[in-house]
């Protein structure tokens, strides 16, 4: 009888053990999955360049301090517009160029994740290549490679890349 | 003489801002606004760095809107001329702009669907001239295929990055027919460079004889020939794979019905040149050049 409530009381302990190293566990990776995107490499690969193709065009997110982010665009070619407050019709002052908060950048780039993480289409001799990483605070790297034209998350990279640039260029619109 | 002597040294020192005013005035005469009437011209203001066009020029090529005027994208995606100094091409593309200020006019398209046109109309005379060469239904799915190619004005709403982008691409719309989607700097390049913006037009066009991709249509591609004659050996086209044998093929095409007028650096070697202009196909007749001795010596040598 002894040696039974001994047994019931050592699985016991050892369930308790399991469950506190699974709560860990899972503790570890909600906190891995709280970890917000910091820094992204959206990349639109050329041909080699003995075919004369398209030059390859790289956008570069860094959005790690809480200032604003970072946006560089290779080859660099496209300036920023200056900003200028601008009367609209109703004479009222319009709103103005304001740069892209490392924020709001981390929150695209969430939604970006989101979409690399959605089903895709497979393709065969891509001619168009697309690659993008993403950069988690602790060092986790997401990537994911694919071919411009597909349907799914080359679409959201396409946008994602589009924003980025018009931010850059434009900044974002504040009232 | 002898006054010239009397003066003070630092009298001299005055001849310093004389010569400096001297020489400013060639570059104030080069830089500055002067009218001609009641048109303003702008004289050298900017200068297009990779082939030394007049601004005065590039203003009347961009005259009817097609960005914003404060927008100062005057320089090409590429660091490098159109035309290198020992004539092979380099990649010429000019940076678009954000959706909202891609206005393309009437005028414009139409000059850019004559070119498409006559782009698909030459592959398709070409390909015709070839027709004995290929196997009946290779000929078949590539005929259509270029048939089936339509085109998409900028900006474009499915891919909006390529706003920003100076050529385009060719993907596949809902119903799986290839279809053309222009960069918004594709405009000003067709301006520019009428002659490379045809052949990258032409490129685009004869993408859909890619060998991956007549192999999704499930036919032989008839390139084997030309790609092992200009080295490019791949391993089929399994699943996730990229491919340079679809730059191969539609920049040889492309050079032969729409030549740019610079080499493309992969056909400047002499053996390069000669696999494209005599592009084996399957189909080739048997030439009696094949029973030359010494081509199989060399060829038994590699």
């Amino acid at each position: 009888m002894n040696k039974l409530f001994l047994l019931a009381i050592i699985a016991l302990l050892l369930s308790g053990c399991m469950s506190m190293h699974q709560t860990t566990l899972d503790g570890i990776q909600e906190e891995a999955e709280a970890q917000p995107y910091v820094e992204a490499y959206i990349e639109y690969a050329g041909p080699l360049n003995k075919w004369s193709g398209p030059s390859t065009f790289t956008v570069h997110v860094l959005a790690q301090s809480s200032g604003p982010a970072k946006i560089s665009i290779s080859p660099r070619i496209l300036r920023p517009i200056e900003s200028k407050p601008t009367m609209a019709k109703n004479r009222t002052l319009a709103s103005t160029k304001s740069e892209i908060t490392a924020e709001m950048a981390r929150e695209q780039l969430t939604h970006l994740a989101t979409a690399l993480n959605s089903p895709e289409q497979g393709f065969r001799g891509c001619m168009y290549p697309v690659r993008v990483r993403l950069i988690k605070a602790d060092g986790s790297v997401l990537e994911k490679q694919g071919c411009r034209g597909q349907q799914g998350w080359t679409q959201a990279v396409s946008e994602a890349a589009n924003n980025f640039i018009t931010a850059s260029i434009y900044g974002v619109r504040s009232n | 003489m002898r006054r010239m002597r009397e003066l003070p040294w630092h009298y001299y020192l005055l001849v310093l801002p004389i010569l400096a005013i001297a020489f400013s005035i060639p570059y104030l005469v080069k830089n500055s606004y002067f009218s001609v009437g009641n048109q303003k011209v702008v004289a050298n203001k900017y200068t297009d760095k990779t082939n030394g066009v007049p601004v005065s020029e590039a203003v009347s090529a961009e005259s009817d809107s097609l960005f914003l005027e404060n927008e100062l994208f005057r320089e090409k995606l590429s660091s490098v001329a159109y035309y290198r100094s020992d004539n092979r091409c380099a990649s010429p593309e000019f940076p678009g702009s954000v959706a909202a200020n891609i206005k393309v006019s009437k005028q414009q398209w139409a000059s850019i669907m004559d070119q498409y046109h006559d782009a698909k109309a030459k592959l398709l005379s070409w390909l015709e001239q070839h027709k004995e060469a290929i196997p009946e239904r290779t000929y078949a799915v590539m005929e259509n295929e270029v048939k089936e190619v339509r085109i998409q004005r900028p900006p474009t709403k499915e891919e909006p990055d390529l706003t920003w982008r100076g050529i385009g691409i060719i993907s596949r719309d809902s119903q799986n027919k290839p279809l053309i989607r222009l960069g918004g700097g594709f405009l000003r390049l067709a301006a520019k460079e009428p002659k490379w913006a045809k052949f990258e037009l032409t490129r685009l066009v004869a993408q859909v004889w890619a060998p991956c991709h007549l192999a999704d249509l499930e036919v032989a591609h008839p390139w084997d020939g030309m790609l092992n004659c200009l080295d490019v050996n791949e391993p089929g086209c399994p699943v996730g794979s990229y491919s340079e044998s679809g730059w191969a093929v539609s920049s040889a095409v492309a050079t032969k019905v729409a030549n740019p007028g610079c080499t493309i650096p992969a056909f400047s070697s002499r053996a390069a040149r000669a696999c494209i202009t005599n592009i084996k196909f399957p189909l080739t007749p048997f030439s009696t050049a094949d029973l030359d001795p010494r081509k199989s010596w060399k060829e038994a040598r590699r």
